[in-house]
């Protein structure tokens, strides 16, 4: 076995020993910003929960339903060369994710409502709703969802917002 | 067969140009989210930096102003542009590759996940590489540029392969249909083939399989060639299934090194 042929299996082998052993993750705001340069590279690995939005408006004192946020679009060939609406879709999704991930590591309520990414998901339901007329407050809630699963608003719920107001700054 | 040096580091510079500019573009159209008045305003995105030095924190203030990020943008489409039509240099690349950290850093470190993972990795390559190019030895320059953009990118199929290996959903060919489902063009009709299971395990194994085998394309050169084209072939069943267009212009443009390599090592 030539020495180059050695070096590869070697590298690809230590990766290997990357999927059994387990290192201690490191956190720090830099390497959360900084991800692009160590990624993981794994994709659509596993079956987990997947953190979903849920919201419903205030109109005439009474509550709609919960509506659901989840990514969807249809089909065309073009947008591989052209497709803003869908990758924007998919980050507000995973603006969810990071939320949910957040949510885990946070001890308190109080703390919760001052993480950027529960400021940013704040913002994206009111801009979802921003398109309708008449509602004075809303509320969302994350559910951890199993995929397949109806949802369960008892048990899958993470979070569940305070009532907001319509104008932003009035909480 | 070798595939000579300048022309796989050319190659490389003119796909990750094409890259940048169907992201840059995209961009473009995204300045909303960004704005005053978008969900990742710099007004809330500003805590993600209040760790940083004051200097740093003035610096994304002033970045992330409305016109400047226009003009950021526009600079960025210009560069990728000459990337692919005259190739790269020290400033050029560095532009790129320090711009491409500053819009990843706006969007709170990622906005297309794996694909802006690798475009870091191809712009840190070529960067590397210019660096030595603009400071010494040229050729030892682009081949540790390349060797880096290789490892990535084979070790990116072998790690999906392998945790996919490692997962019992997997195996069974119960995640796939899921996934499909939950993807932004689901769900997945009741009829579908994919809820079939000998179907879905088919698929799955072949997946894992394909990605699993990566560490065979640095065995020769032909293998390369064939890695790379059916790669070529995943990312636009990737792009056609779950909508990420850009992977496939980020990953194509990583080929030219891995068959570089290929040819080196053999």
């Amino acid at each position: 076995m030539s020495l180059n042929v050695a070096l590869i299996l070697g590298y690809f082998g230590f990766l290997l020993a990357g999927f059994v052993l387990h290192s201690r993750p490191v956190a720090h705001p830099w390497l959360f910003l900084l991800r692009g340069f160590f990624p993981k590279w794994q994709f659509f690995h596993s079956l987990g929960q997947t953190p979903r939005l849920y919201f419903r408006q205030l109109t005439d004192d009474e509550w709609s339903a919960w509506r659901g946020f989840t990514p969807r679009a249809k089909r065309r060939l073009r947008r591989l060369f052209y497709n803003p609406q869908v990758n924007l879709a998919l980050s507000e999704q995973n603006l969810v994710e990071l939320l949910a991930s957040d949510l885990a590591s946070c001890e308190e309520d109080a703390a919760a409502l001052r993480l950027v990414s529960y400021r940013m998901v704040e913002r994206l339901v009111r801009l979802k709703l921003g398109l309708m007329s008449r509602w004075t407050a809303y509320q969302f809630r994350i559910c951890l969802e199993r995929p397949g699963a109806q949802v369960d608003f008892e048990k899958d719920t993470i979070l569940l917002s305070p009532v907001l107001p319509a104008t932003e700054g009035e909480s | 067969m070798e595939f000579p040096l300048s022309l796989a580091a050319r190659s490389v510079e003119a796909l990750c140009g094409v890259s940048l500019i169907i992201q840059t573009i995209e961009f473009l159209a995204l300045r909303e989210p960004l704005s005053a008045r978008g969900v990742w305003t710099y007004a809330i995105g500003q805590d993600d930096l209040a760790h940083a030095s004051r200097v740093t924190q003035r610096l994304f203030a002033f970045l992330s102003r409305d016109e400047i990020w226009l003009g950021h943008l526009v600079m960025r489409l210009l560069a990728s542009l000459a990337l692919l039509i005259d190739g790269g240099s020290l400033p050029l690349v560095g532009f790129l590759f320090f711009g491409s950290v500053v819009v990843l850093i706006r969007w709170r470190g990622a906005f297309n996940g794996g694909s802006d993972f690798m475009t870091i990795v191809v712009l840190s390559g070529l960067f590397v590489a210019r660096l030595c190019c603009a400071y010494g030895d040229e050729d030892f320059g682009l081949r540790v540029g390349l060797i880096y953009i290789a490892i990535h990118s084979a070790s990116s199929y072998f790690i999906s392969g392998g945790v996919k290996l490692l997962n019992v959903d997997w195996r069974s060919g119960t995640a796939l249909p899921l996934f499909l489902d939950g993807g932004v063009y689901g769900p997945l009709p009741a009829g579908s083939l994919y809820w079939k299971k000998p179907i879905a395990i088919i698929c799955s194994w072949a997946f894992i399989l394909w990605e699993c085998l990566a560490p065979l394309a640095f065995l020769d050169v032909a293998f390369a060639f064939v890695y790379c084209a059916v790669a070529g072939v995943f990312h636009l069943l990737v792009f056609w299934y779950f909508g990420l267009n850009r992977f496939v212009f980020a990953w194509l443009s990583t080929f030219p090194a891995i068959i570089y390599v290929a040819g080196q090592l053999n």
